[in-house]
């Protein structure tokens, strides 16, 4: 048979006498339960009610790896207040020691069970005494079977009360304490925070103690003085007065008695003997004494008129619990200044991983809060440019606050982030135009650095040029929002560069016209909007959650895609009046490239295909329609993206085709507004019959003397494409012959 | 794999429902009683068992608390009027061979119905039943109605083996014939009923092979020669061991020794001694269907409930090996008995005694009607 033990410092009273509330309701569940006995009810000296009852534990047969039995006593304890959650107290004598989610509150016996990880605020919210108890069987139930703790949870703690939080550097094993300062407080407890530095000017010495490594379970109650600590440490194999006592002769030696002894102590833990993986627990406790003090109290020396003894042939043995116990301590649990392993561990960035040294351009409001997402998470090493500055119109949206107003966008972000870190700075800001000329050489010597080049800036012509300089060098991934704000496009080059992002836009503007949702992309009221193409004009109005909410995506989805080696077009459309977000991501196929004397053409095998079949459907006539598409000038490039196949007016022979003109202009009209004026007509296309080759008849020379006439007012040069059998095709620029 | 045994609180007399991962359900016995805090037997089989039919429904012996109300249960064969919607149909029908052998006059109207339902699967449609035990009494019964025994042969299940169509490892479960056996048979004029009860150990196919020893209502000499018999033949002496225990015939004395009631506790025979003590597992489960133990040591007529008889279980057996023991009508407690739920994985069996949220009830119980 078990003996019970009883809550200390409690006497029996009856039920009548109950007075708290959440005691009453807890007898009248133990009294209407199944499986749980009513034996009695108790109240502590400090007001606290108990119930004591005896409860069946559903147990199998086996399977059981903690001594937890069919029949056990428990104490539920109410506080006066119900401020604090009931505590609940197993009473059998022998009830297991280390078991997870249990505590020491009164040192041996009875052990306390923890049954929630949450506040007592938010746990009253759906708080009922039946549930309370049922919980309570449960904890036993799992206990038993050693289930209670889940694998994916952090093992126990080996103390889980405090005095205080005390915030060490990150390198505090590198470095020695100089001072401690109070910094604020939580919950009422004192915040320290811990300054390393020279050991010279150091008000504090550490003693550094490891313990062995034990199995977690049972939370300790935190020592309130250096007898205490010496108990709870014997526990896991520590003899706190030999490792004491060596300390303070050394201090003695080194002439260091009037600094104030900080016990850091290591405590490692595994979740069974067996297990190698372990966690490492650490705990400050701090004292008010020097250790001159400490030597004098527990009888190691003695100051006789200003004069120190020496502690001569004094041993740890002669320590007493009782000359201890009169050194006070204070509990603290350190916390680590942040850093990047820490940023990783909050985010689930793979500690090891390897990040991607990113080249980002443009900070303004989208870029900036992209690279803020990203950079908390300790992801990424990181060289902004922009050659902006803030303005205060722009803390609408930007990361940066009003005391960065008038300074370069660029270097005040990477300040802030790396001002976010205690180790090695994760940014750096230059503050230049990417596009400018005389900044080409140094653009150029920063993208050789990089992995991966993030264009945020949101500007056509910086794509382009980027396009241009960075091929077959680094990856360009482009990231902006629609004019309203309501879409996030992202387009990515693949890792090889074979799909490059200045076709990839051009994919893009295809899926505006020819998917129904999109058409609206880039002009919502339907209206041209000749001037804005993103979100860089001033002007714009967008409310600060697009930003939020798409600068949440593009740095998740930026992360995946840098994981792949493939091309990516993704747009993400947020409806803003339900908040619902569709994603579109328009079919990427093969690119072809072609080269002339003067110009550079390129095209998909989409739309290959599309004019196939237009081709396909009309044999034995021949077919035709226009080319839509794009120039680059400058570079003297030209882009053909999709066509508009033969008008209804259009005749068409088995040897000849005359394209009509029926509905062009809708169509035209059309894709202007919904591209924003970035595709549009390029030149004309037709089919020849079976067995035919792609030569031109003299009929198509005559024409494509007419499409030389109508592109020469807007000096681009004449292009024509004729398509016959299996997509053999040629495309005519400048000349037909 | 996963099962459910359940019992029910329906004073002295059995049900036992089994439930399988693979959706099988066997019933052994069924006596809706009707009795004060009884539970509505029916209703609660078919909170559990929402199919139509029961694979197999074994009825042990034709005794009224075994077999009362299973007219109106069950959907049978062989009359139209038992045959009306909601009845539930039986594949399998296992009864003993007693049911057609005994002479005494005093069987009940339900048991009358159960042998006619028996009969006619057995000597007519000569399919889904099974006969427990081999006698030549019931070869020459059988001649005598006029069937060739080798039609039938196939439908009688000797014991001393294994019902045939149901293996551990296929079907999840297993079942041992321990009796009836020849002898108990024959004996009809001299042996009682009990003895000529189907008694089975099952086997189930969890990683602990848990194993339930259905004991009907067999007597103390009913198990003395169940034990000679197996230590006889040697190698069956594990069919003899237990995890859970169905003790026999309703915490009466005599399954413990039929000779000796005893004043406080009744002391086992050698053999029963050895069957409840030794042959047991740690942390066993013995269900004894029965009404609430009474204070008293004297109950007047002698039939169970004995004191004396739960005494030996509670103190002799169950403080020995961290084993519990649970009453019917007791179960979790008296004033509202509820059905007993053990459930068995592959750590072995365990009560349920989980109090139920409300989201397990809403599962569990239809709403009662509105208007």
């Amino acid at each position: 048979m078990s003996d019970w033990v009883d809550i200390p410092e409690s006497f029996d009273i009856t039920e009548k006498e109950l007075t708290l509330s959440k005691a009453q309701q807890a007898l009248l569940a133990v009294n209407d339960l199944n499986y749980v006995r009513y034996i009695k009810c108790a109240r502590r000296n400090d007001g606290w009610e108990f119930i004591v009852f005896e409860t069946d534990v559903q147990l199998p047969q086996k399977g059981i790896v903690n001594d937890i039995r069919i029949k056990e006593r428990i104490a539920v304890g109410f506080d006066p207040q119900d401020e604090i959650i009931p505590e609940v107290f197993a009473l059998r004598s022998d009830f297991p020691r280390y078991l997870p989610h249990t505590t020491l509150k009164y040192f041996e016996t009875p052990k306390s069970l923890c049954l929630y990880d949450l506040p007592y605020s938010e746990v009253k919210v759906t708080y009922t005494s039946k549930v309370f108890i049922e919980r309570i069987r449960n904890w036993l139930r799992s206990t038993a079977l050693g289930i209670l703790h889940q694998d994916s949870q952090f093992l126990e703690p080996f103390l889980n009360e405090s005095d205080g939080i005390i915030i060490l550097p990150a390198d505090v094993h590198k470095k020695p304490y100089t001072d401690i300062s109070i910094a604020g407080e939580h919950n009422g407890k004192p915040i320290f925070i811990v300054d390393s530095g020279s050991m010279a000017s150091s008000q504090h010495v550490v003693l550094t103690i490891g313990a062995d490594k034990h199995v977690h379970g049972t939370f300790n109650y935190k020592p309130s003085n250096l007898a205490l600590l010496s108990t709870i440490l014997k526990t896991i194999g520590v003899t706190f007065e030999n490792s004491l006592v060596e300390y303070l002769k050394v201090l003695h030696e080194n002439k260091a008695l009037s600094k104030k002894i900080i016990f850091n102590i290591f405590i490692p833990k595994t979740k069974t003997e067996s297990d190698r993986d372990r966690e490492i627990d650490h705990y400050c406790f701090i004292t008010d004494s020097s250790a001159e003090d400490i030597g004098i109290q527990i009888g190691m020396w003695d100051k006789v008129d200003g004069i120190l003894g020496q502690p001569l042939g004094f041993n740890s043995g002669q320590i007493t619990n009782d000359l201890l116990s009169r050194i006070n301590i204070k509990t603290l649990m350190p916390q680590y200044s942040f850093n990047k392993p820490l940023a990783r561990l909050a985010n689930k960035v793979p500690h090891k991983k390897e990040t991607p040294k990113a080249l980002a351009i443009g900070m303004g409001s989208l870029g900036s809060q992209i690279f803020n997402n990203l950079v908390r998470q300790g992801y990424g090493q990181w060289t902004v440019i922009d050659d902006d500055v803030l303005f205060p119109h722009n803390l609408a949206r930007h990361i940066l606050a009003s005391e960065h107003i008038g300074k370069p966008k660029s270097v005040s972000v990477a300040a802030i982030a790396n001002n976010l870190f205690t180790d090695d700075p994760i940014s750096k800001g230059e503050n230049f135009n990417a596009l400018e000329s005389k900044e080409a050489s140094k653009l150029a010597g920063l993208i050789k650095q990089a992995d991966v080049i993030l264009d945020f800036s949101a500007s056509v012509a910086l794509a382009r040029h980027l396009a241009h300089i960075a091929h077959k060098q680094k990856r360009i991934v482009s990231c902006f929002l629609n004019p309203d704000g309501t879409d996030l496009v992202i387009i990515a080059e693949d890792k090889k560069q074979n799909h490059r992002i200045d076709y990839l836009e051009m994919i893009y503007y295809r899926a505006l016209i020819t998917h129904d949702d999109l058409k609206d992309h880039l002009s919502r009221s339907g209206e041209k909007k000749y001037y804005a193409q993103s979100c860089r004009d001033i002007t714009t109005s967008i409310p600060q959650e697009c930003f939020s909410i798409h600068s949440g995506i593009a740095a998740g989805a930026l992360k995946k895609i840098l994981e792949t080696k493939e091309e990516h077009i993704c747009i993400w459309c947020l409806d803003t009046g339900s908040y619902e977000i569709k994603i579109y991501t328009p079919l990427i196929s093969k690119i072809h490239y072609q080269k002339t004397s003067s110009w550079e053409i390129f095209y998909d095998d989409v739309f290959l295909e599309k004019m196939a079949a237009y081709r396909e459907q009309k044999l034995p006539n021949e077919t035709g329609g226009i080319i839509i598409g794009s120039y680059d000038v400058q570079r003297k490039k030209i882009y053909l993206v999709d066509l508009i196949g033969s008008p209804e007016d259009s005749e068409e022979y088995p040897v000849s085709y005359k394209r009509g003109i029926k509905g062009l202009d809708q169509k035209l009209e059309a894709i202007s507004i919904q591209t924003a004026d970035n595709l549009r007509y390029v030149g004309e296309w037709h089919s020849h019959p079976k067995g035919c080759s792609t030569r031109p008849s003299e009929d198509d020379k005559t024409n494509f003397e007419w499409i030389r006439k109508i592109l020469k007012n807007e000096d681009l040069p004449p292009l024509s494409l004729i398509i016959g059998d299996d997509k053999k095709h040629t495309i005519y620029l400048e000349t037909m012959k | 794999m996963k099962a459910k045994v359940t019992f029910f609180p329906i004073g002295n007399a059995d049900t036992t429902l089994i439930q399988l991962d693979s959706g099988k359900s066997i019933l052994w016995d069924y006596a809706h009683i009707g009795g004060e805090k009884h539970c509505d037997l029916p209703a609660e089989l078919n909170k559990r068992v929402t199919k139509d039919t029961y694979e197999v429904v074994c009825f042990t012996h034709a005794d009224h608390d075994h077999v009362k109300g299973m007219s109106d249960y069950f959907y049978l064969k062989h009359a139209v009027k038992y045959q009306d919607a909601g009845r539930k149909k039986i594949n399998d029908l296992w009864v003993p061979a007693a049911l057609f052998l005994e002479s005494r006059n005093d069987l009940c109207t339900d048991a009358t119905i159960l042998k006619a339902e028996a009969k006619y699967r057995f000597l007519t449609e000569k399919k889904d039943i099974k006969v427990f035990s081999k006698p030549e009494e019931l070869k020459n019964w059988i001649q005598k109605e006029g069937v060739r025994f080798e039609d039938v042969a196939h439908l009688i299940v000797d014991a001393g083996m294994c019902v045939p169509g149901w293996n551990q490892t296929v079907d999840g479960i297993e079942f041992f014939v321990h009796s009836p056996f020849k002898g108990h048979v024959d004996d009809i004029n001299v042996v009682d009923r009990n003895c000529a009860a189907i008694t089975v150990q099952a086997i189930f196919n969890n990683k602990a092979e848990t194993r339930l020893l259905l004991g009907s209502d067999i007597s103390s000499n009913g198990w003395r020669d169940i034990v000679w018999v197996t230590k006889y033949h040697q190698k069956n002496v594990n069919r003899l061991t237990w995890d859970i225990l169905h003790t026999s015939h309703h915490c009466s004395y005599t399954s413990i020794n039929k000779e000796e009631k005893g004043e406080y506790k009744t002391s086992p025979i050698d053999e029963t001694k050895w069957l409840y003590e030794v042959q047991s597992f740690e942390r066993y489960i013995i269900v004894i269907p029965s009404d609430k133990i009474p204070a008293t040591y004297n109950n007047g007529n002698g039939e169970p409930v004995h004191r004396q008889a739960y005494n030996y279980y509670k103190e002799d057996i169950a403080a020995a090996k961290n084993g519990q023991v649970e009453v019917t009508m007791e179960f979790p407690n008296t004033s509202s008995p509820e059905p007993l739920e053990i459930l068995i994985g592959d750590n072995g069996a365990e009560i349920n005694k989980s109090n139920p949220s409300a989201t397990v009830y809403i599962k569990r119980e239809q709403s009662p009607r509105v208007g």
